[in-house]
């Protein structure tokens, strides 16, 4: 898949020499593209996240999750996110196989009847862990599970962006549309907008303190969901991330998140 | 401070290379709860005590030891359980206390470990490893530490192969005749066990399991060899009159089980399903059903769940005792996915023949970061003698409210 798309770069790029106009949406896939293209090759990484939840009064809770991810070659990642707290859900482990446009495919570890459990992936749009990141906000992303739109260039702050819009192609999304400001330095998203069902403005997602690592890969220590329906918002703080660890396969088994 | 020196000398104990090793760490979680135990009718058996609450503590830590980057660990939780008036409620146990060691593609476990195999949610058929403690509760999902080698392999392409060499059995607990929720109107004399094994408690046993994922299956084949985890219960020979006492019977058996899950868009479709050959007999026992969840209901974040299950079994009057030989179980569940992670799960098992059924309730709510308020709740509906498995505990219907700290 990745070399198809990197033929279709080619491709692309040299359709592009050859005509001058291109459509908006040839313009987005490209972006979306490069983005893909220039993260490639992390192979697996490990980071803890902090959740900060803030409800419409001010009262804020808190979750600590330790996350780890393994690179799949034509497939979507496979993740582990292991819950530190609230205290009682310690040791709770979600695990998760994405896919482009087949159905995810997910367990979860229950440590206080050392249960695993398969669980239906259907509810994109629910609440992860009562938070305003929704299972498809926080499921890993991949070229094919949108249709892409350029729209114009924008300067967001002092960032050059893109703002492409994004349509989601794969079953049961929340979401009608997402508006997204790609930084044309980085090729990271700086901003994105979720548009719900109703194509009414949802919720808003700012990236912040972006690092670069193995000279490489850009991530941000510091994510910002605001729900404007609501007036909740979850504040996502990463640290400790560290790229090439040596995971594999047998650290994302259902059977291994037994502890 | 004392766990603390002794992990920290058993981790060294078995790593004498701790200078190379690039993390290590311990880890203290737990919780403490308060409990209110209600029996809401009086009690009837002879013996029996009449005291309706029962307020208890639980206290279940747990400390987990890594180092080696995490390749080696050791786990040690104990449990302790204190009622205020039932003895058979007052006591400590080992749920765990294991090393566990990952190789390339292997875990080796050694010492006291809970495994819980199978996918069904009213009967948990193949899981097998660990005694069930049917004091703490009796939905036998409470399992007493068994103490075991066990060695798991696994592989990308052939699945997850589990071994298990478990010595040391160890008897059901059951509540005395004092106590409520009593298997029999006689009570049990659990001293007085008899094993079909002459090594009785030392019998070693063994189990197997391979497991597998197929796209949307989740597939389970296992194999046990030894004593049974289910006792026949056969009245003492009185030669002065009745019997008074019922003496506990363990058998050798042999017992393949499957569990097979389909997971497919909003359903989950379930099957678990063993063979057990025991006391000159071989019968077969099923539990088969779905769960399909409605997501988001009325616009909100709600996930309301339907579960619905057939339960069949074919064992003769001679083996151990079931209640659930044909049988229905129908279940709600519903998720608030808010941030108290409120949920219920509402529940019942009806006997098709006799229409005896066990309703159940299991509610729970986090209250501030650390605290979480839970409800249970057992209700016998239309129990009577021809229900012998459920028919002593007919007036022990019980609510249950828990409030526990975790750290």
């Amino acid at each position: 898949m990745r070399y198809l798309q990197l033929f279709s770069l080619v491709i692309l790029s040299l359709l592009s020499t050859m005509t001058t106009a291109k459509t908006a949406e040839e313009i987005g896939l490209e972006i979306a593209m490069e983005t893909d293209l220039r993260d490639t090759g992390f192979t697996d990484s490990i980071a803890d996240m902090v959740m900060l939840l803030k409800n419409e009064d001010g009262d804020e809770s808190i979750r600590t999750v330790k996350m780890k991810s393994l690179e799949m070659d034509n497939d979507g990642n496979k993740d582990l996110s292991i819950f530190q707290q609230p205290r009682d859900l310690k040791n709770t482990s979600v695990l998760t196989y994405s896919h482009a446009l087949e159905a995810d495919e997910q367990w979860i570890y229950l440590p206080a009847l050392k249960r695993v459990k398969r669980i239906s992936t259907r509810n994109k749009s629910g609440p992860f862990v009562g938070s305003e990141f929704s299972f498809e906000d926080l499921s890993s992303w991949e070229v094919d599970k949108y249709s892409y739109r350029y729209i114009k260039d924008e300067l967001l702050g002092d960032r050059d962006c893109f703002i492409v819009e994004n349509t989601p192609r794969y079953e049961y999304s929340g979401y009608a549309r997402q508006v997204e400001w790609v930084d044309k330095e980085i090729y990271q998203p700086r901003r994105i907008d979720f548009y719900d069902r109703q194509n009414a403005l949802l919720k808003t997602l700012t990236f912040h303190d972006y690092q670069q690592y193995l000279n490489k890969h850009w991530r941000p220590d510091r994510m910002l969901m605001i729900n404007h329906q609501t007036g909740k918002s979850t504040e996502l703080l990463w640290s400790d991330r560290q790229f090439k660890v040596g995971l594999t396969d047998r650290d994302f088994i259902p059977g291994t998140l037994k502890r | 401070m004392l766990i603390r020196w002794l992990l920290l000398s058993f981790a060294l104990g078995f790593n004498p290379c701790q200078a190379e090793s690039e993390m290590s760490n311990i880890d203290v979680s737990g919780y403490i709860g308060l409990d209110l135990r209600w029996f809401v009718e009086g009690s009837e058996l002879l013996g029996q005590s009449n005291q309706s609450l029962h307020p208890s503590v639980e206290f279940k830590p747990e400390f987990q030891y890594y180092w080696n980057n995490e390749n080696d660990s050791l786990k040690l939780t104990p449990y302790l359980r204190y009622d205020a008036f039932d003895d058979n409620r007052q006591y400590f146990d080992i749920r765990e206390a294991f090393w566990l060691h990952r190789f390339k593609n292997t875990d080796l476990r050694i010492g006291v470990a809970e495994v819980f195999w199978g996918v069904t949610e009213s009967r948990h058929l193949v899981n097998i490893i660990n005694q069930v403690d049917n004091i703490e509760d009796i939905d036998e999902e409470d399992r007493l530490g068994q103490s075991m080698i066990n060695l798991n392999w696994f592989s990308s392409d052939l699945g997850t192969f589990e071994f298990y060499v478990l010595p040391g059995f160890r008897e059901r607990r059951l509540t005395n005749q004092d106590g409520r929720l009593r298997i029999d109107e006689l009570p049990v004399s659990q001293g007085e066990a008899v094993y079909e094994s002459s090594l009785k408690q030392a019998h070693i046993d063994a189990a197997f399991r391979w497991s597998y994922i197929l796209g949307e299956w989740d597939i389970g084949l296992s194999q046990f060899y030894g004593t049974s985890r289910e006792a026949r219960f056969e009245a003492e020979n009185n030669p002065f009159g009745p019997p008074k006492k019922l003496i506990p019977h363990y058998d050798i058996i042999h017992q393949t089980g499957i569990d097979l899950q389909w997971t497919h868009d909003s359903w989950l479709w379930k099957l678990e399903a063993i063979n057990r050959i025991g006391n000159d007999e071989t019968f077969q026992a099923l539990v088969a059903g779905f769960e399909y969840a409605f997501y988001g209901i009325f616009d909100s974040d709600i996930d309301l769940s339907v579960l619905s299950e057939y339960l069949w079994d074919n064992r003769s009057q001679q083996a151990p005792l079931t209640p659930f030989d044909n049988d229905v179980f129908t279940g709600l569940r519903l998720a608030l996915n808010d941030e108290k992670n409120t949920e219920i799960l509402l529940g019942s098992i009806i006997d098709v023949e006799n229409q005896a059924s066990l309703i159940s309730l299991e509610a729970g709510r986090r209250i501030m970061d650390s605290w979480k308020v839970s409800i249970d709740s057992r209700i016998f509906v239309n129990v009577t003698e021809k229900n012998r498995a459920l028919n002593a505990m007919k007036n022990d219907s019980f609510i249950n409210i828990q409030m526990a700290y975790y750290f």
